[in-house]
């Protein structure tokens, strides 16, 4: 402070000394030299809140889900998803002069379809339009999207996840849909920095994408990415979206902003190139987190577009784009309105049939949707929400857990716990799917059916699921046999290991004679270790209770 | 239009200024996206004719009247069925590229400050 201006001012005087004297011409003075102790204390102090925020977060998504058809939204060309570059391309696709959109009518079943499963209202009358901005990967200038009447508007997806202390609690939550939008996708681009320029692949230019706006109703990544989960779930189910977010074909922006609750919404970034679900969540925690300190700083929060990093967790800044777009929207004017008919009654008379889509038809041919699934093996197999939440939710897991029960005399409450919790338990240590686990239904159904028969105790059988994941090949059995793991029945051997324990500890004896039960357990416990826990404990606590009786 | 660039600062004309809000971003950015300089005196007084032609529009009187956003006017939407009819002529549309690289197309170095915006 003193010290240092002080010693600042001398070295100041010195210099000055110093240049007169080696520069006797010279007219220049050296007039200050800012320490950092001068700098800080020049500069206004930043505002620090004094009472620490209850800041939450606000997150809304925007998804694009590529439709699941053999052409594109308004050409026929192929839709696929890796081909030699430029093969999937008309003329149309490179917008060359003279081509114009036909529309796909299994790209606007497919909408329906999904605008449906969302309960959506269905636009009757829905309008095209173009949307105008420059890039090499968008041959015409322009996309044509729906922005002024999109087919679907005002749904709501209901979601679940497991929270709670134990994960084991089902909590429902739903996220209202603002609309449903038909629109093209854009080709690819790829940059060569080396020769610094970039390659157009015009194959995906023009494929049919659902455009889904979700209002910022979620208020952190796991919700996000649960809310994700049961769209892509929805989405396979019905057919109408193939849902890989690795391969591009579900690509989710999200939208994040925080505020204290019941104040308006915070600024607002855009958090872009998050290629899975698990980043997702990743990727919106961390921007909410970002966001709170800048604002516990006494800073504010900038309004801009944000790349998610994998590699360090982090979101960055993408540059600026050039001020805000103006994208000059503008009717389609190649397209007239979309009409969907509700049913066979309201189409107008001598209409073809190919030329129409009608809600009705569609209603009527979804499939079982995730949810109304879920509820049905609760129903049909008594178990608990959780239960079947992890069934549905893990791929070919339903299929597994019933062909086990298929061949299992066992009640499917009793099996389900090693179907969600055993075998999903190993799959997800390894990272495995479903299909690849090493335990076939019919090998888990054979143990299941040994541990019901009384050859083997619970926690034998656990072992015996933990070796048969180690050593596909061996069956239950096998392992049974060779470690000596089944249940030891034999009365008069199982008698004099009882009496053995007893007799070794008089105090314990007198204790269950003297009405305290508990004690029991830690005996039962010590016979199982002497028969390394092949004892039957029904049949070992019914000799105790006797003995001590 | 020229395609020298100018050294000296623009002179805009009073009118420009009128009608847009700030010229000299949107003269940059249109020069940025139509790689063509058109800062000259010239190419701004063209760019002022331009946009006092597209101000007759506001002449007509157009309240309760509804659009024509298509000459299709009442005609119905063609549906097309989802089958693959064309595509497969990537050496036909490549030949109309001056600049290809094995079997893609290749875009103007001017765009590339925006590529890297996008991801």
């Amino acid at each position: 402070m003193a010290a240092s201006s002080v010693a600042a001012s001398e070295l100041l005087q010195n210099m000055n000394k110093h240049i007169s004297i080696l520069y006797p011409k010279a007219s220049y003075v050296i007039r200050r030299i800012s320490t950092s102790r001068q700098r800080s204390d020049s500069q206004p102090q930043l505002r620090v809140k004094s009472a620490p925020q209850q800041l939450v977060g606000v997150v809304g998504l925007e998804v694009h889900a590529q439709i699941n058809s053999n052409t594109k939204l308004f050409s026929g060309s192929s839709v696929r998803f890796s081909a030699p570059p430029n093969s999937l391309v008309s003329p149309f696709d490179a917008s060359l002069p003279g081509t114009l959109p036909v529309l796909n009518t299994r790209c606007v079943e497919a909408a329906v379809m999904t605008a449906l499963a969302l309960n959506c209202t269905i636009n009757r009358t829905s309008l095209f339009d173009r949307k105008h901005y420059f890039y090499a990967d968008l041959p015409a200038g322009y996309q044509i999207t729906q922005q002024r009447r999109p087919i679907a508007v005002d749904g709501f997806l209901d979601y679940s996840f497991l929270g709670g202390k134990k994960r084991n609690q089902v909590i429902k939550r739903t996220v209202s849909i603002k609309q449903i939008q038909l629109e093209q996708d854009s080709g690819k681009s790829l940059h060569d920095d080396l020769r610094s320029q970039t390659l157009i692949d015009l194959n995906r230019a023009g494929v049919g994408l659902m455009e889904l706006v979700m209002e910022p109703d979620m208020s952190c990544g796991e919700e996000a990415a649960a809310a994700v989960g049961e769209l892509q779930r929805i989405l396979q189910t019905l057919g109408t979206c193939q849902g890989n977010m690795s391969e591009g074909q579900l690509r989710v922006d999200a939208n994040v902003s925080v505020h204290e609750p019941g104040e308006p919404l915070g600024i607002r970034t855009e958090v872009k190139n998050i290629n899975s679900i698990r980043y997702l969540a990743k990727a919106i925690d961390y921007e909410i987190q970002r966001q709170i300190a800048v604002l516990q700083r006494g800073g504010t929060v900038q309004s801009q577009t944000r790349a998610f990093d994998s590699k360090s967790g982090e979101t960055v800044p993408m540059r600026d784009k050039e001020g805000l777009q103006d994208y000059r929207f503008m009717p389609e004017p190649n397209l007239p309105p979309l009409i969907v008919y509700e049913d066979n009654a309201s189409l107008p008379t001598g209409i073809d049939a190919c030329q129409v889509v009608v809600v009705q038809a569609i209603r009527e041919a979804l499939p079982e949707l995730p949810a109304v699934k879920r509820e049905r093996l609760v129903q049909t197999y008594g178990l608990l929400p959780e239960h079947s939440l992890t069934l549905v939710n893990e791929d070919g897991l339903v299929e597994y857990f019933e062909e086990v029960l298929r061949a299992t005399k066992k009640e499917p409450r009793k099996v389900i716990g090693w179907v969600t919790k055993e075998l999903v338990g190993h799959l997800k240590q390894q990272d495995m799917s479903v299909s690849q686990s090493p335990i076939a239904p019919s090998a888990l159904a054979e143990l299941l059916e040994l541990q019901e028969t009384g050859h083997i105790s619970s926690s034998a059988a656990r072992r015996v699921f933990q070796e048969m994941w180690r050593s596909p090949g061996k069956t239950a059995l096998q392992i049974i046999r060779e470690q000596d793991l089944g249940l030891v029945s034999d009365t008069a051997q199982l008698h004099n290991i009882c009496q053995e324990v007893l007799d070794s500890h008089p105090d314990e004896v007198n204790a269950i004679r003297g009405g305290n039960k508990k004690v029991l357990n830690k005996l039962m416990g010590l016979v199982q270790r002497e028969t390394k826990g092949r004892a039957d404990p029904v049949l070992v606590r019914k000799i105790i209770q006797e003995k001590t009786s | 239009m020229a395609h020298r660039t100018c050294d000296k600062k623009p002179e805009i004309h009073e009118n420009i200024e009128d009608s847009l809000c700030r010229p000299a971003d949107l003269v940059n950015q249109l020069e940025r996206l139509a790689l063509v300089d058109f800062r000259t005196k010239q190419g701004l007084a063209c760019l002022e004719e331009a946009i006092r032609f597209a101000d007759q529009l506001h002449a007509v009187d157009t309240s309760g009247v509804e659009p024509m956003d298509s000459v299709l006017e009442d005609r119905s939407l063609n549906l097309r069925e989802d089958a693959v009819t064309e595509g497969d002529c990537a050496e036909e549309l490549l030949q109309l590229s001056i600049h290809t690289v094995e079997e893609y197309f290749v875009a103007p170095p001017g765009l590339l400050c925006v590529a890297k915006n996008r991801l």
